[in-house]
């Protein structure tokens, strides 16, 4: 079956479109732990974080909220510089976990630094 | 203008614009660009890397492996590889003659040094032919060291990488805009040699391309041998000797269509072979 070469450009043209506007639509956590079991209803909270830029960072975020009480799992999204949160409202809340995830840490040369900044809680 | 004449003027410019393929290498290489801008200028969200296909590749093994997704890609990546994959199955690696901003460049660079009629060496398609496996194990080696190491080794002289972020992208090496300078010098000798040789995403798509269902495809008894389909052809393939053009290397460009002087001995079609 011949196809009219001149449609060949406009049809890249829409498959790609919609291939890069449903790939980020649809996206997946760059990163997902789960602290807990939930024992309560939970809510989720997503933030704006400054600082998230790589898998490494990720990692260092999920480590600042491990052990905290009241979060129940970490959701990142790198390229969005952005994290859902699932936490216990009965335990902690949002300004809460924003103040965790704000707070200095001191690095081996013993310079004092604030990896993450929070810029916007939905 | 008569209707007549406007029909034939546009038909005449549509053809000119490569029936539409550089209007849509214009498209996304300005948006390229512009988010490029845009990820430098450090705009919330604004990467080019997150529209690579090669970047799910890279990704796909530690995001499998529940590690997470690598540096700053992210699973979009994952699915526009797997969608441009799904396209090249239909349509042949139309993604590099159509979408690649990089391949627009060299591409471009190439009909540039054409046109000033000083490079555009044409090599010995043996020759050709050896070099254009090169990208095979060039393909493996940087998959396996981006695993290895976690890191995305690529990048420092990934051409895409370093020209759209104007050299101030992460991990690009003082050397790497040396690279790229060299990577477009050879393109205006040998056009489209960095497509051909070296690009791991080529070389990833090949075998999806290799089975793509919609190919050029030629009718022996009309064609008359006089070779422009060849001479159109910069990825080196011998269209004129082709019954359907199955190669791999083959991107759907259709200069060979667009150049040949006989109506009908060339066209694209789905399924069916030449006769």
């Amino acid at each position: 079956m011949k196809i009219p070469s001149g449609i060949l450009a406009p049809l890249v043209v829409i498959i790609f479109s919609v291939v890069i506007f449903s790939g980020s639509s649809y996206e997946l956590p760059s990163t997902q732990k789960s602290f807990s079991e939930a024992t309560s209803p939970t809510k989720t909270v997503k933030m704006d974080v400054e600082g998230l830029r790589c898998r490494g960072t990720a990692n260092f975020f999920n480590g600042k909220l491990q052990g905290v009480a009241g979060i129940i799992s970490v959701s990142t999204f790198v390229q969005d510089r952005s994290a859902k949160i699932e936490y216990d409202p009965a335990v902690t809340a949002p300004e809460k976990i924003k103040a965790i995830i704000e707070k200095p840490v001191k690095l081996k040369s013993g310079k004092v630094v604030q990896p993450f900044t929070v810029t916007k809680i939905d | 203008m008569e209707s007549g004449e406007k029909d034939s003027a546009l038909k005449k410019w549509w053809n000119l614009s490569g029936q539409g393929r550089y209007i849509s290498q214009a498209v996304f290489l300005v948006l390229t660009i512009w988010v490029g801008y845009r990820m430098v200028s450090g705009v919330r969200g604004a990467t080019i890397e997150r529209y690579c296909p090669f970047g799910g590749i890279e990704t796909l093994i530690p995001w499998l492996n529940k590690t997470g997704t690598l540096c700053s890609l992210s699973t979009t990546n994952i699915s526009v590889f797997v969608g441009v994959a799904v396209m090249t199955l239909i349509l042949k690696r139309v993604f590099c003659s159509h979408v690649c901003p990089m391949g627009a460049v060299l591409e471009w660079v190439g009909i540039f040094s054409r046109k000033t009629g000083i490079g555009a060496w044409k090599i010995p398609y043996a020759v050709d032919n050896t070099l254009k496996l090169v990208k095979y194990p060039l393909m493996l080696v940087i998959i396996c060291l981006t695993v290895i190491y976690g890191e995305l080794i690529f990048r420092t002289f990934d051409p895409y990488y370093i020209l759209f972020t104007a050299g101030k992208g992460h991990e690009i090496a003082s050397w790497s805009m040396w690279f790229l300078v060299g990577v477009i010098i050879v393109g205006y000798i040998i056009p489209l040699s960095f497509c051909k040789y070296m690009c791991p995403l080529g070389a990833c798509l090949a075998p999806f391309g290799r089975l793509g269902i919609a190919k050029v495809c030629r009718d022996s008894e009309a064609c008359t041998d006089c070779g422009s389909c060849d001479k159109a052809c910069e990825w080196g393939i011998k269209v004129s000797e082709l019954k359907s053009v199955t190669s791999a290397e083959c991107s759907n460009c259709l200069e060979c269509v667009r150049k040949c002087p006989t109506k009908g001995a060339l066209a694209l079609k789905i399924g069916g072979g030449g006769k």
